[in-house]
């Protein structure tokens, strides 16, 4: 395995380990709840992403793309996913402190997608410039 | 009688005190471990600075520390600065705040652009060094640590082992654009 589908599993593999802590911490919150579900403890000051059951699912679907992408070769699905990362931070940056926050993200959220979007873009990136076959 | 060459110093083209500092797989754990955890500090900071007002309303969060700058004056000039810049235009700022603390948890996390987030950060700790140094109950050694563990990952690099940096700089290394020079000169 290239270093780059290396590291796009890494980074893949960090944002699912969100969304699924996510899905456990949010499963009695709505849907879209406004607010979601910390995770991480905040009396250590360790309190990191928040997240709605629709937010988790999101970043999981998104994060399961990029390594389907990584582990099957197919640098358009790992381009695809950091573009989903990069959507979903712009999407709480819009959203959060208003009314309607589809993901029940904040701040935390988008250091930790606007990271792995703008990762698995440059690693895709990188991948190509290598000379790898493109697909 | 044989006669032996003598062999030549191994140079990687890094001063040997830099060579010393990345050597060997616990130095390189231990940089990428500090690395993260900067990245992690940001990351849960970027969480508390809620848009719209930032704490303006209720004189809490974000607001409450820019005001501390004005109430417990450390250096004059940044009071000056956060009573007639900052507080007249607060929303403004608390943006930009959220964005640049967001994108130093985003890059330093992933150890992408390591060496100039590093800089950013050592900008940032040394701006909220400015406004809450002799606020009541802070401790000033944490942000005196904040601005060395940043120079630190600077210094070394820090991207470069188990960051992103290191597996991009090959090819950022071998395409000649001003783009490409730039990220090799911020990694």
């Amino acid at each position: 395995m290239s270093r780059y589908r290396r590291a796009q599993l890494v980074v893949c593999v960090i944002a699912l380990a969100f969304a699924l802590v996510g899905l456990v911490v949010a499963r009695d919150l709505g849907f879209t709840a406004r607010r979601g579900a910390l995770i991480g403890p905040s009396d250590l000051e360790l309190a990191t992403l928040t997240l709605n059951p629709l937010g988790a699912l999101a970043s999981a679907a998104v994060a399961a793309l990029g390594m389907a992408g990584a582990l099957l070769r197919r640098r358009l699905l790992v381009t695809a996913a950091g573009a989903g990362f990069v959507v979903l931070a712009a999407l709480v940056l819009v959203q959060w402190g208003g009314p309607t926050n589809w993901t029940g993200g904040r701040g935390s959220n988008i250091s930790l997608w606007l990271g792995a979007g703008v990762s698995l873009l440059a690693l895709a990136s990188g991948e190509r410039s290598a000379g790898a076959p493109a697909r | 009688m044989a006669t032996t060459t003598p062999t030549p110093p191994r140079t990687t083209g890094h001063p040997p005190v830099l060579d010393a500092a990345v050597d060997g797989h616990a130095s390189a754990l231990v940089l990428g471990a500090v690395r993260i955890s900067l990245g992690v500090l940001w990351l849960t900071n970027a969480g508390w600075k809620t848009p719209p007002d930032f704490g303006q309303e209720r004189g809490r969060g974000l607001f409450a520390f820019v005001s501390d700058a004005v109430d417990h004056p450390v250096f004059p000039p940044w009071s000056w600065f956060a009573r007639e810049v900052i507080l007249p235009n607060f929303r403004l700022f608390g943006w930009s705040v959220l964005i640049v603390e967001a994108c130093l948890g985003a890059f330093l996390l992933f150890g992408l652009g390591t060496r100039f987030w590093a800089l950013v950060g050592v900008a940032q700790s040394t701006a909220i060094g400015l406004s809450v140094l002799q606020t009541p109950n802070e401790w000033p050694w944490s942000y005196y640590l904040m601005v060395l563990a940043h120079l630190a990952i600077f210094a070394t690099a820090a991207g470069r082992t188990l960051g992103l940096d290191g597996v991009l700089r090959p090819a950022w290394a071998a395409r000649p654009s001003r783009w490409s020079r730039l990220l090799m000169r911020a990694s």
